[in-house]
């Protein structure tokens, strides 16, 4: 492995560069808006999250430095890793509003579900590179990622964290795509999750998730209770109109009226300052990136690095879209943050972590 | 992109090259469909989203203005308003219920269950407790807990406590005056509320601005005719006369013949409207002007003085009181004591039914009830106090004999305490109507408002008026007011003791023992009625229950009556 190689840097991925750290400064930029109320004397969450930020191109140089062809000996480790972190956070992860979600490391915080995502990808892109075969995969084949896609889901829930559980179930679901399966095997994969969804239905929702489902289905349930969140969203994306009210003049943001406006919401407060305008740029930016994405991985040389490419693809397209869908109100409310611009160390680091990957097996793939 | 080297030819990248078309093209239908929701909130709705974010945010707040005072004709306060504070909560930002309710159940001496209750954490916002003192909002703000605040808020004082209570009334928490003077100069008491254009948040907390601000105008100053000494001679009289006759409620209403002004109004027992919410609402009522009473004798005056006037009858006329028991039709008609033949000034001193039925039937029906009503009964004295009652005077035709006699003596009608203080005045101003004058006026930041006095039209020929005041003083010197009588004071007046309606039919126990006087009798000043409503130990009679206390105020208030205020 010669370290930098000169071919590396004529190559780098500018695209996708510029594409990230748009999204990361919009992001940090928009947090200043949606934190109207910052204890004096305390870190603002923008200034954090501009901390975050930093962190997080460091992690996006560890993604892509090294060949992403060596990662494929450490993707069975780092998923046991994140195994063990998601059965340690259980332990020592202090409750913080009803869920276990975190480990805390000095001032930090850790959230192992957003790192498992990464690993649950490289592990997928491995498994699917290792099959030779051009024959239709058979159930038995499917048993094993099953198993492997079943821990750490189950694990996450256990937090609980429905929307970050069901981003890893997505994003290796993915997966199905590039691997051959056979048309009778979507009729049954269909039919086992409605028996899933209809038994989590009884015996795993609690009663403030079923609500939630309920109240998408029918926003005027209990407006001030439940659909308050979807219904204050969508009249503050509304009130931005084409061109919005304007940076830090968000009336339903800055009056407190959004719930989440930091994280899960932080799209709202955008399209209310910003209008259709910013929204519909923003949107536009992460519908680039995710082209370049599938660009990269037509173009790669590999499986395993195709694998990556769509994993990461994978992982901002179902983040984005149930984010994105849910504060526009054609989705549920499902916890889900938007990547790079909800606050949040963890996902961002993930996010810029899955970004280097990319960017590597693009910048790689005239090495060999 | 480039296909190069052996992937083109691999037929598992080619298939993976097709299914990432396929992908690429999921991936933009959906991002397409969210576009397409991001145009429809943001293009096609937006407008009516934007409103509903501003219905939402926008409110109009109308802080009431402080309250006006009240003052007797002296200036002595008799209600002031002033800013207090109250607590309230927004459970939903309270981080910790139990701990909260604790806290704050210390801190303001209630129990932190109540407090918990309140703090539902689904309420946007609850009032915990309101018009603490000074030193529980200081706890309170010592405290600094999150989702609890203090407001400042108006409270009705009544400096006196109970003294005219039941006249005055009182004003609600939120600054409405619910009862009495205060309900019925309400509109000029509260004055103009500040309306503010306000902003609210998402927790409903209420965020300021300065557009469209309307200044507050204070409630006016209202200036009663009350006399603060008067009400409490009267006060603290029938508080002594409840003690002693065990009644079931007293009422006595002094007014100033020359103009009509309500000098005192006092009722027992009474209640302390600082604390309106503890008494028992019967309290409340106002019954010198809302309750209507049979008023039994203390009519005779009225009935001898339209005869007069008419020319029917001369003081000196005789007339056979039948030896105590005369039959009208059907009827027995008694007299408390046999009386043998009596003139018209002995038929008033000893109180004479027959003697006064004799009277009415030289008068007529007609003019007996016309007459009547022309000296006020039968209908409101005009005072604005809301609620009053006009008391009951029905017409009656010539051959009602039986009814024409019960109503020379008072029975068949009804009137109210004020109306028989009032209709009495015109003995005392020489024959003049008199309207009750509860304010003599309303001061502003824009001047005065005076009430016009109360004297009104000529009802009866001076010499007449005066002739049945002459009439009256014997009633106080040599007949049945005898325990009216005030030494080196000149008195007149006119007891009167009605058997209650009790089921139907006159009650042998149940009486209304009232009590008409004037004073000075040579210069009235004074027009005083009492009401003894069921006397229950000791006598029940006027001249026993009601006369006395007529007593004690006409000599305490002798020594300082009232400024004069009418010159």
């Amino acid at each position: 492995m010669p370290g930098i190689d000169r071919r590396l840097i004529q190559n780098f991925e500018w695209t996708t560069f510029a594409l990230v750290a748009f999204l990361g400064a919009v992001g940090v930029l928009n947090l200043v808006s949606a934190s109207p109320e910052q204890t004096p004397g305390m870190p603002g969450t923008a200034l954090r999250q501009l901390a975050w930020l930093g962190v997080g191109f460091c992690a996006l140089l560890a993604g892509l430095l090294p060949d992403y062809r060596r990662l494929e000996r450490l993707a069975l480790p780092f998923y046991a890793l994140c195994v063990v972190l998601l059965v340690a956070v259980l332990f020592v992860g202090p409750v913080i509003n009803g869920s276990q979600r975190w480990i805390v490391m000095g001032p930090a915080r850790m959230q192992p579900s957003e790192l498992t995502k990464i690993a649950v990808l490289v592990l997928f892109a491995r498994l699917l590179s290792r099959r030779a075969s051009v024959a239709d995969m058979t159930f038995g084949e499917l048993a094993l990622p099953g198993v492997l896609l079943a821990l750490p889901v189950v694990l996450v829930l256990r937090q609980p964290d429905l929307g970050t559980a069901l981003v890893i179930a997505l994003i290796a679901g993915s997966f199905l795509l590039l691997a051959r399966v056979r048309a009778s095997f979507v009729v049954w994969m269909a039919g086992a999750s409605a028996v899933a969804a209809s038994l989590a239905w009884m015996f795993y929702l609690r009663d403030y998730q079923k609500e939630r489902l309920l109240t998408f289905l029918d926003p005027d349930r209990d407006p001030l209770g439940t659909a308050y969140h979807a219904i204050q969203s969508q009249i503050a994306v509304g009130a931005g109109g084409l061109f919005g009210e304007g940076f830090l003049r968000g009336s339903q943001s800055q009056l407190d009226f959004l719930p989440e406006q930091q994280t899960d919401f932080v799209f709202s407060v955008l399209a209310e300052e910003w209008g259709f305008v910013g929204a519909g740029l923003v949107l536009c930016v992460y519908v680039a990136l995710m082209l370049r994405g599938l660009l990269i991985a037509r173009a790669s040389k590999d499986v395993f690095g195709c694998g990556i490419a769509l994993g990461v693809v994978a992982l901002l397209f179902w983040s984005g879209a149930i984010n994105v869908g849910m504060v526009l109100g054609v989705l549920p409310v499902v916890g889900v943050p938007l990547p790079f611009l909800s606050a949040g160390g963890s996902a961002l680091v993930t996010n810029m972590l899955g970004v280097g990957l990319l960017m590597n097996i693009s910048m790689r793939r005239y090495l060999f | 992109m480039t296909r190069r080297g052996a992937a083109a030819g691999d037929p598992l990248a080619v298939g993976r090259r097709r299914r990432i078309i396929v992908v690429t093209v999921f991936a933009l239908l959906a991002y397409g469909g969210l576009f397409a929701r991001a145009v429809q909130l943001q293009a096609l709705d937006a407008s009516w989203l934007a409103r509903r974010a501003e219905l939402q945010r926008n409110g109009t707040l109308a802080l009431g203005a402080l309250r006006g005072p009240i003052v007797d004709r002296a200036g002595a306060p008799l209600a002031l308003s002033a800013w207090v504070q109250s607590v309230s909560a927004s459970p939903r930002l309270v981080d910790d219920r139990l701990a909260t309710s604790r806290a704050l159940g210390r801190a303001l001496g209630i129990p932190a269950a109540r407090v918990g209750a309140q703090l539902e954490p689904s309420r946007g916002f609850a009032w915990i407790a309101r018009w603490v003192t000074p030193e529980q909002a200081e706890r309170v703000r010592a405290l600094d807990l999150a989702g609890v605040r203090l407001h400042p808020e108006r409270k009705r004082f009544y400096p006196n406590r109970a003294l005219a209570a039941a006249y005055l009334g009182f004003a609600g928490r939120d600054g409405n005056g619910l009862s009495g003077i205060e309900l019925a100069f309400d509109e000029s008491l509260r004055g103009t509320p500040t309306r503010l254009a306000v902003q609210r948040d998402g927790h409903g907390r209420r965020l300021m601005t300065t557009s469209g601000q309307t200044r507050e105008r204070r409630g006016a100053r209202l200036v009663l005719a009350l006399d603060v000494k008067l009400q409490q001679l009267a006060e603290e009289a029938l508080e002594h006369a409840l003690e002693s006759t065990q009644a079931r409620h007293l009422s006595l209403v002094a007014l100033d013949p020359r103009n009509g002004d309500v000098l005192a109004l006092a009722e027992a027992p009474g209640f302390d409207p600082n604390r309106f919410w503890e008494a028992n609402p019967g309290a409340f009522r106002t019954r010198s002007f809302v309750d209507a009473f049979e008023p039994g004798s203390t009519l005779k005056p009225f009935t001898l003085a339209l005869a007069l006037e008419a020319g029917v009858v001369r003081e000196s006329d005789e007339f056979d009181c039948e030896n105590g028991s005369w039959q009208v039709h059907d009827r027995v008609i008694r007299d408390w004591r046999p009386h043998g033949v009596l003139d018209v000034r002995d038929i008033l001193a000893m109180s004479s039914n027959i003697g006064a039925a004799k009277v009415a039937n030289r008068l007529g029906s007609q003019r007996l009830v016309s007459g009547l009503r022309r000296l006020g009964f039968g209908e409101r004295t005009g005072s604005r106090f809301p609620g009053e009652a006009a008391g009951i005077l029905r017409p009656l035709r010539e051959a009602q004999s039986v009814e024409r006699a019960n109503l020379a003596f008072g029975q068949g009608l009804t009137v109210t305490t004020l109306q028989l203080a009032a209709s009495g005045a015109v003995f005392a101003n020489g024959g003049r109507r008199v309207h009750p004058r509860m304010a003599l006026r309303l001061e502003d930041e824009h001047g005065v408002t005076e009430f016009p006095s109360g004297l009104g039209e000529r009802v009866l020929p001076a010499e007449v008026a005066d002739r049945v005041l002459r009439m009256m003083r014997r009633v106080v010197e040599h007949g049945t007011g005898a325990s009216a009588a005030v030494p080196s004071l000149r008195v007149a007046g006119k007891t009167g003791t009605a058997q209650k309606v009790v089921d139907g039919r006159y009650s042998q126990e149940h009486y209304v023992a009232s009590f008409l006087g004037i004073f000075p009798a040579d210069a009235p000043r004074l027009v005083i009625a009492v009401v003894v409503d069921e006397p229950r130990r000791g006598a029940h009679t006027g001249g026993g229950a009601a006369a006395p206390i007529f007593r004690t105020v006409a000599r305490r208030a002798a020594r300082s009556l009232p400024a004069d205020g009418a010159s």
